[in-house]
């Protein structure tokens, strides 16, 4: 009975969610209080993990500007396949959900509630160039730090002798 | 008359930079080793290429310096102020190579940060940055935590009887035992046993909470370092916000607070005396201090309704107070949140805990708490001096390990050092102000770079003006070495000038 409710709550939710507005972290944060506890969009790359925890899940969005904490049921989170970090932009996903600028319920975090995430552009890994310029560099100095450590290793013998 | 340094005296500051400078390009192979294992291979050659750099450099100093002077007292003092200086300039080069810091300066700011254990970053995206350089950043916060100098006497076996000199350079001046090279491996050993348990313990929790066990670990380890040296760097720009775990922040702010403890307390506590740590002076002003603080912010917090009862507002308040009052700088809030939802009670009582800091042989920065103890006795002593006959002797005593009795000398030389962290506070918030900042986060700002705890209500950040930039430098290095060692660099700068 409680899962029934919890998806009748979760799908009339998800069909009012889209009137939500779009906010960027900058306004979310900026004036917390004036936001707090209402439906918002919010839309940007999911960066670092995605963390388990029971039935539900953590992940942090960045919009460029800050990154913000969204907790959402699993199976919303379903669809991220790709998190962003070095070399590897993650997935782009636009949420609906509740901002809350101190949540009740994870002991004063500021936090989105999500409702309903929309994968809108899937993460990608990035090149990673191998400078020439810093392989020859590379040569050169080991060559020189050798010679180098040679001498200090003939001056502190001689001198030890002495 | 002041006399000028010879040839021999720049010569033996030259010969130790050099050797630290190869102590910090032999230190890049972790990262190295951690871009290798990670795949990392732009992140490889930055390393690969800074640290043959820095080897070279510092062979080439040995080389041109090389003399058998002993290390004299304005030395040791020039030599850890230069130490900090120079290795934070080396250090930053694989920052300015990786692209991800606005110009060099940003990246010798992170390696101060690093290094001074203070935690502001300049780093343009910290979510992007690589494995390697998470490894450099919280390695170097993790040796700055112990002193460099302490690294350096550790491994390094600098020559002759100058060890002392140079430990004492680094606002250090306390033995664990009576050898200063056993003292330093003391307090090596100590960290190395509590980095291997802090990070078995921070990596099973992050796992609980829901990383992989490969993530688990290098973020265990990270947060460890970080955490242990009261530094607050971590691979997020959220901070511990990004974990949205109150397990995380609870076993964090116990090895904050291992940090802040002298270690002087820790091998008294782990050879059995268990009684200094309630009859240590140190460790009873942390605890007046830290509940005092901490009933002050949660009031302030729970009396202006910032967070939903009672539970949020002590996780928030114990946790932000911890990290202000170690110095360590984590942070569960936005900085912006502090001026726009804290009370002035709260932020008031969060900057004195960042003002009085950690223990004198610690990790922690700040005025330190056994300061603020003798201070406190002083006035105590004087009070009962006005009460008693003026026939009277009122003898004053103060327990740090064994029993001190107080007198003018400990009691000036206290008093010094904390108008001097006073007035570095308020210089620092003036400049804030010179750049069109409001004062009181000038100050929170200032504060918090002085005492090295890097907690920022949003001033610091990567487009900060380079003027402040510089002025927030000065404060962190000066603040890491207590000023006595930047004085004693002054001091020889002077005598090279005018000196006969």
């Amino acid at each position: 009975m409680k899962n029934i409710v919890f998806v009748l709550l979760l799908m009339v939710y998800a069909l009012a969610a889209p009137a939500a507005r779009e906010y960027s972290s900058g306004q979310l944060l900026d004036l917390p209080r004036e936001y707090d506890n209402i439906p918002a969009l919010y839309q940007g790359e999911i960066i670092g993990d995605i963390m388990a925890r029971g039935e539900n899940v953590w992940f942090n969005v960045s919009d460029g500007e800050n990154a913000i904490g969204i907790f959402a049921p699993r199976e919303l989170a379903a669809e991220i396949q790709t998190v962003g970090k070095y070399q590897q932009i993650g997935d782009t996903v636009r949420i609906w959900g509740e901002f809350n600028r101190a949540c009740a319920e994870h002991g004063g975090e500021t936090d989105i509630h999500a409702v309903r995430i929309e994968k809108i552009a899937a993460g990608y890994a990035l090149p990673q160039p191998v400078s020439k310029f810093k392989i020859v560099l590379s040569v050169i100095l080991a060559l020189i730090v050798l010679i180098l450590s040679v001498l200090d290793r003939k001056i502190q013998i001689t001198s030890r002798r002495t | 008359m002041l006399i000028r340094p010879r040839l021999d005296d720049h010569k033996v500051v030259g010969f130790y930079l050099g050797t630290i400078l190869t102590g910090v390009g032999c230190l890049m192979a972790l990262p190295l080793l951690t871009a290798l294992l990670f795949r990392e291979w732009p992140a490889l050659l930055n390393y690969l290429v800074s640290g043959l750099g820095a080897l070279g450099l510092g062979l080439a100093l040995r080389l041109l310096c090389f003399t058998k002077k002993e290390i004299g007292w304005l030395h040791g003092l020039t030599l850890a102020a230069l130490f900090w200086l120079a290795a934070a300039a080396v250090a930053a080069w694989p920052f300015f190579l990786g692209g991800n810091y606005g110009s060099y300066l940003d990246s010798f700011f992170e390696a101060m940060n690093a290094l001074a254990t203070a935690g502001f970053s300049l780093a343009r995206d910290l979510d992007h940055i690589s494995a390697a350089d998470n490894m450099w950043r919280h390695l170097l916060m993790f040796l700055g935590g112990q002193g460099i100098v302490v690294m350096a006497l550790s491994f390094l076996m600098l020559r002759g009887a100058g060890g002392f000199k140079l430990y004492a350079g680094e606002a250090r001046d306390e033995r664990i035992v009576p050898n200063i090279i056993s003292t330093a491996r003391l307090i090596l050993q100590i960290s190395l046993v509590f980095l291997a348990v802090g990070t078995t313990a921070l990596t099973l929790i992050l796992r609980w909470d829901g990383l992989s066990w490969a993530q688990s670990f290098w973020q265990g380890l990270w947060l460890f370092m970080s955490g242990f040296s009261t530094g607050g760097f971590t691979p997020h720009t959220q901070s511990i916000l990004y974990y949205h775990s109150w397990r995380l922040e609870l076993v964090l702010l116990f090895f904050m607070f291992l940090g802040i403890l002298n270690f002087r307390l820790h091998y008294a506590f782990y050879t059995g005396d268990r009684r200094e740590l309630r009859r240590n002076i140190e460790a009873v002003v942390l605890f007046c201090s830290f509940l005092l603080a901490v009933f002050l912010v949660c009031a302030g917090l729970f009396y202006f309704r910032v967070y939903p009862g009672l539970g949020a507002t002590l996780r928030k308040g114990v946790f932000l107070l911890g990290a202000g009052h170690s110095t360590a700088g984590f942070t569960t809030i936005y900085a912006g949140q502090f001026f726009r939802e804290w009370p002035q009670l709260a932020l008031l009582a969060l900057m004195t805990a960042m003002a009085i800091g950690g223990s004198a042989c610690s990790t922690a920065g700040g005025i330190k708490a056994l300061r603020i103890g003798i201070l406190f006795k002083a006035l105590c002593q004087d009070i009962k001096r006005l009460l008693l006959p003026q026939s009277a002797v009122v003898a004053e005593r103060y327990h740090h390990v064994k029993d001190y009795f107080l007198d003018d000398k400990i009691v000036r030389g206290a008093a010094l050092v904390t108008l001097l962290y006073l007035a570095v506070f308020l210089l620092g918030a003036l400049a804030g102000v010179c750049y069109g900042y409001p004062f009181m986060p000038a100050l929170f700002e200032s504060i918090s770079a002085a005492t090295n705890t890097g907690l920022s209500c949003g001033i610091i950040g990567p487009d900060l003006p380079i003027g402040l930039k510089l002025i927030y430098l000065l404060e962190i290095w000066g603040g890491r070495l207590e000023f006595t060692a930047v004085l004693g660099l002054l001091a020889y700068g002077w005598a090279c000038l005018k000196g006969k």
